[in-house]
């Protein structure tokens, strides 16, 4: 029988890799526990991979099962964050491209009808500057692994030693990925900024 | 050192996550080379305005941990993962061991399944984990049957407090009076209908040619399916769409009430926001 945790221990108390060892045995409330503790920060890793909040929480919803399914394979000697985040990563990178794939087939009223949600999306409204939202735009067109790259490194502050176990690449592997993502992020910005510039001027013509 | 090898290294240069004498040898690249100088100060500004753009403060909604839990308890009986767990010395003297333990724990979950069956008090009210998860398909199949086949209504419309009055004797649950006239929808009339076994109040309108449905259940009795939650109008709402059916749900006095119509979720959300503000019993 798998060990169960002392009644007379808080699972609060317990650190994550004990409760990743319970839960794979079967022990659900030790991975609710683990859910309680990482859902916001993989809510938003999600949140900004997938770029609506539509998406977000069936990508994260995901990413908890994929993790759960997974967790025989995870070895308790070494830290848990890093193993969360690679399923994680992985996840999201998988995602981008299918969706990607399926909005190639997606039909122009389905994509209506997508667009008029993330308009009711108040997070979408409170956005604060055109450049951030260009900004946005930029990280949304990056390629899925420069992507998530981006917003692990960015968003959830890794280091790229971190970011590189995260990732399940070299270290200079995962400096490069992020360099390139950020250099296209730049040029897309000066483009868009020219173009902008340029509207403006036939504007006052 | 050479432009392409500093750039390169750029990142963990400026992340300050390499040995301190390369550091120093791109220190004094970066003083006299302008393309690399630039190239730093771009990509640094890049990261900025990323992280100005991408930072959030966004959390999880509440129905996240809810559908990961419960797709989990589905998945949960399969999972037979004691491998994990016992060193490959220690298998085969627990082997024994664990088929007594597993047999005895098969005829305890029987016993104990047969001891629930049999002292289940007069007033049960059944807890969450014997509750009906609705299923969208199904109500979806009723909305569709009843608008290829309409039979007449049990309690004709379009008043809406007589509909509830004459449904609620038939439910044994008090149904809310909606009356959608200010929206421009009319009561066509209500009749009680039957889901999984579990009596629902059904609710039929015509809404400028759109035929909407409106089912009301017993929360105790049945519980919803994984949805989409959206805040509209500061009200909190289950969404879904499927086969080309909108639903709509939102729960009020210990009822769950689920709208259904082929009409877009933007259009069939306002009717449901004002649905919700008026789905009080009789």
């Amino acid at each position: 029988m798998p060990p169960v945790p002392d009644r007379s221990i808080a699972l609060s108390n317990l650190p994550d890799e004990e409760l990743a060892r319970y839960a794979a045995a079967g022990q659900l409330n030790c991975f609710e526990e683990l859910l309680t503790r990482y859902r916001d920060r993989v809510y938003r890793i999600c949140y900004r991979c997938a770029g609506n909040t539509e998406d977000a929480e069936d990508w994260a919803q995901e990413c908890f099962l994929r993790a759960y399914r997974q967790l025989s394979r995870y070895d308790a000697s070494l830290p848990f964050t890093p193993w969360l985040l690679r399923v994680v990563s992985n996840t999201c990178v998988n995602l981008i491209k299918t969706r990607k794939r399926r909005q190639q087939w997606m039909e122009l009223g389905l994509r209506d009808e997508v667009i008029a949600m993330a308009a009711l999306d108040p997070l979408a409204r409170a956005l604060a500057s055109e450049e951030e939202r260009r900004a946005l735009r930029a990280v949304e067109e990056l390629p899925p692994e420069m992507r998530v790259a981006v917003v692990l490194r960015v968003l959830e502050d890794l280091t790229f030693r971190e970011l590189s176990e995260a990732l399940g690449v070299p270290l200079q592997t995962a400096a490069t990925r992020v360099r390139r993502a950020l250099a296209r992020v730049r040029e897309s910005l000066r483009h868009a900024g020219r173009d902008a510039g340029e509207s403006r001027g036939e504007v006052d013509e | 050192m050479r432009c392409a090898r500093v750039q390169e290294r750029l990142p963990l240069y400026a992340a300050r996550e390499m040995a301190p004498a390369e550091a120093a040898a791109i220190s004094s690249h970066l003083l006299t080379c302008a393309r690399c100088a630039a190239l730093a100060e771009d990509l640094a500004a890049a990261d900025e305005l990323i992280a100005d753009a991408l930072r959030t403060a966004v959390e999880a909604p509440p129905t996240l941990a809810i559908r990961v839990m419960e797709s989990l308890r589905q998945l949960a009986p399969v999972r037979r993962p004691w491998r994990a767990l016992i060193p490959p010395s220690a298998m085969r003297r627990r082997l024994a061991l664990g088929a007594l333990a597993i047999s005895l724990l098969v005829s305890g979950y029987f016993a104990g399944q047969w001891h629930a069956g049999r002292i289940k008090p007069a007033g049960y009210v059944a807890t969450r984990e014997d509750r009906i998860t609705l299923s969208l398909a199904l109500l979806g199949k009723d909305h569709l049957e009843y608008l290829a086949n309409p039979q007449p209504a049990q309690i004709p419309g379009p008043d809406a407090r007589e509909v509830a009055l004459g449904l609620t004797p038939l439910l044994k649950f008090p149904v809310a009076v909606v009356n959608l006239q200010s929206e421009g929808a009319r009561l066509l009339g209500g009749r009680k209908c039957q889901v999984h076994g579990v009596p629902i109040a059904f609710l039929l309108y015509d809404w400028e040619g759109e035929r909407v449905s409106l089912y009301q259940m017993d929360e105790r009795k049945i519980t919803l399916p994984p949805m989409r939650e959206v805040t509209f109008r500061g009200r909190r709402f289950l969404t879904g769409r499927m086969d080309g059916l909108t639903y709509v749900a939102w729960q009020s006095g210990g009822m769950h009430f689920m709208m259904v119509s082929g009409a877009k979720l933007e259009q069939l959300i306002r009717l449901a926001c004002s649905a919700s503000g008026m789905s009080h019993p009789a």
